[in-house]
């Protein structure tokens, strides 16, 4: 395998690393390729398309408050910046940590709305998210839209469970429309694999496009979603898994192994493939 | 899984002996060569082992002038159970003696034999449980040496074959694969064909019939449907085999989980649908008048669904349990019997189980991730000692007028 190829399945293996992961998928390449500086080099950039993907949160050196790393933050020096605490920071993709803060100015002519997000979507989080959750707001697309980013993480190694909630919205005011994906991800691994990995777009017109109305609008999708989403843990309990084993044969009795070749005969002289005792 | 192919392995590949390697000083000018055989038969590994709980610390006290790593079968030593042991020859320097000293010591490496042979699979349940299947190819191309232990050890969704004699379907694994060619249950057939594929005795190939006719009236009762295969090899003491269970919901999703299909099957009926693979691997050692059995099982479930309202939902992945037990044995018909409830109790056990992870545990999760009642609200419902279940069916507003109602009622109460 070439050292490009390498790369190139190393790098798949941590943009699918589980929430709260990346470190212990990252430690296990490095063992699988015996450390080689090379493919571990050539991974950084997949690192980071996942910290930017996954909206993975750091606290700036000093300070308590929960940043986000995402593509609608990066400067065009691969910096970031924060509007809420007006600090643009470094970011070590590998160690994920940031670094090197400065006062960043924003200038945007939705200064005004994105000030007002901030402050709104604030006691929505808090409401909310219960476990260490972010949330930013951005001028993006050249300044013609405003992203609103919240994530929730909870992490629970010691269980055996990690997840991830994370909702990302554009605003666009010359269209007044409100887009959006919803993205839920948890992963159960105590002696086994479960992940949960669900996507769930938005796309609204508002009327007024105030600060208000856009919160308002995010908090009753994200509700009826979580709702939808209850629903549907249910249907597949009663629906697909229920179909694909039953708890019970039929008689609901389990089965008489002793006597598993009088079952057999039952199935032939019924001729067909199902069984009757 | 992973124990079969630990007893099986007779030789450690390359990459996993030069990381077990790097734990000692090498020089590099001596770089590791082989033992003679003679010299291999001449020690007694028992003699200067190095005990488990000495050896991180001593082996960083050992410069490497020549070494091998080997299985050793029989370790009589007190502190090792008796079995296959991974045994390590230094011979070099100790410490910081002056010159080089002819000594040589045994190290017990199974610890980090199976750290370093688990690492695939480490990887591998922290990897989407959906695309296990290319994830293991992918491991195999990154570190060829872990193609037999990966494909051994580790599950996949089950592929459909039909017999070309029988007409009938059976499930391919690691198991009924000889080559490129695979057994058919229904037949005693190798499909390519081959001459000198290896078949299970007379003997255990009848226990093999009449447990594929067991397991059949098993899938029909339980599974209402899919394909069942269970496949039996020789051991020295014993037998070992597996029973295999398959259904999909959809055809169109079969064998492999395609993505477009499922979706297209999501699309097309409006409802959930999923697949569901059991895998059980067990061991049957004969004793007198009793049988010792080890059971291995994995249940890979995938399940989706999807609709304009909810968006994708993918609830995915497997699980995996072990038992032993003892059970009395009459003849060959009673292992039909042992086997089979051992198998019923343990898919029981494991739906259970699974109901719990899928729809219990990762619907918990999601609850802890965003809550859907506002804590303040939570709070004042505890303070007042009214039970929040209690009111969870009703709307979200009505939620909020109760909880006021009480915070009201109790505010005028003081």
């Amino acid at each position: 395998m070439s050292v490009a190829e390498t790369i190139e399945t190393a790098s798949s293996f941590v943009l699918d690393a589980p929430p709260g992961e990346l470190q212990d998928v990252i430690a296990d390449i490095k063992t699988l390729v015996n450390d080689d500086p090379a493919v571990l080099d050539g991974v950084t950039p997949a690192m980071e398309k996942y910290n930017k993907e996954q909206l993975i949160t750091t606290k700036l050196p000093g300070s308590s408050e929960q940043v986000i790393i995402s593509e609608h933050n990066c400067l065009p020096d691969g910096r970031f910046f924060d509007v809420g605490s007006l600090r643009s920071f470094e970011f070590d993709h590998v160690k994920q940590k940031a670094l090197n803060p400065q006062s960043w100015v924003l200038e945007s002519r939705n200064a005004e709305l994105i000030k007002a997000l901030l402050r709104d979507v604030a006691p929505h989080v808090k409401e909310h998210y219960p476990s260490s959750p972010a949330f930013g707001v951005y001028p993006i697309q050249g300044d013609a839209a405003a992203a609103v980013v919240i994530v929730g993480n909870k992490y629970s190694p010691s269980n055996y469970w990690n997840g991830r909630w994370r909702s990302t919205y554009t605003y666009t005011p010359s269209t007044t429309e409100l887009t959006g994906t919803i993205q839920v991800d948890v992963h159960y691994y105590e002696d086994g694999n479960v992940r949960l990995l669900t996507t769930k777009p938005v796309r609204v017109s508002l009327n007024s496009g105030t600060s208000a109305e856009i919160v308002k609008t995010i908090a009753s999708h994200e509700k009826k979603y979580q709702e939808e989403l209850s629903r549907a843990f249910g249907a597949l309990s009663e629906g697909a898994f229920k179909n694909l084993r039953r708890q019970l044969p039929i008689n609901r009795q389990r089965i008489d192994w002793e006597k598993i070749a009088n079952y057999r005969l039952g199935q032939e002289i019924g001729g067909g493939r199902s069984v009757t005792k | 899984m992973g124990i079969f192919s630990m007893l099986t392995c007779s030789s450690i590949p390359q990459t996993i002996s030069s990381a077990l390697l790097t734990k000692f000083h090498t020089i590099p000018a001596y770089s590791p060569t082989k033992l003679s055989e003679s010299r291999w038969a001449a020690i007694d590994p028992d003699d200067r082992i190095i005990a488990p709980e000495e050896r991180s610390r001593t082996m960083r006290d050992w410069t490497v002038l020549f070494c091998e790593i080997r299985f050793r079968s029989e370790v009589r030593s007190p502190s090792l159970s008796v079995g296959t042991a991974v045994v390590i020859i230094v011979e070099g320097e100790v410490g910081e003696s002056d010159g080089c000293v002819e000594e040589w010591r045994c190290f017990d490496l199974r610890e980090s034999y199976v750290q370093i042979n688990g690492l695939g699979s480490d990887l591998l349940r922290r990897l989407n449980p959906k695309y296990t299947a290319n994830n293991v190819n992918a491991l195999i191309n990154l570190v060829p040496d872990l193609t037999e232990d990966l494909l051994s050890s580790v599950d996949q969704p089950l592929q459909v074959q039909r017999c070309k004699k029988s007409g009938r379907d059976y499930l391919l694994c690691d198991y009924n694969r000889d080559g490129d060619s695979y057994r058919s249950p229904w037949s005693n057939e190798f499909d390519p064909p081959l001459t000198d594929g290896t078949l299970p005795s007379e003997r255990v190939r009848r226990i093999e019939i009449a447990a594929n006719d067991s397991f059949d009236v098993y899938r029909e009762l339980y599974y209402e449907g899919g394909v069942s295969s269970v496949y039996f090899w020789n051991l020295d003491d014993g037998f070992a085999g597996v029973v295999l269970l398959k259904k999909c919901m959809h055809h169109s999703c079969c064998p492999v989980l395609a993505r477009a299909n499922f979706w297209a099957a999501v699309a097309s009926d409006n409802e959930s649908t999923g697949s569901w693979d059991s895998i059980h691997v067990f061991e049957a050692t004969d004793r007198a008048r009793i049988s010792h059995y080890k059971l291995t099982s994995t249940v890979i479930l995938n399940m989706i669904n999807g609709d304009e309202s909810l968006g994708e939902m993918d609830l995915s992945g497997n699980m995996t349990r072990q038992v032993e037990q003892d059970m009395p044995v009459e003849d060959d018909s009673s292992h039909i019997a042992n086997i089979g409830k051992l198998v019923e109790d343990m898919e029981l056990k494991m739906r259970n189980l699974l109901q719990e992870v899928y729809f219990g545990k990762a619907k918990d999760v999601v609850g802890d991730l965003r809550s859907r009642i506002p804590p303040l609200h939570l709070h004042s419902i505890d303070a007042h000692g009214s039970n929040p279940a209690g009111i969870s069916s009703l709307t979200q507003q009505e939620k909020d007028r109760s909880v006021h109602q009480e915070m009201i009622s109790s505010m005028s109460k003081r």
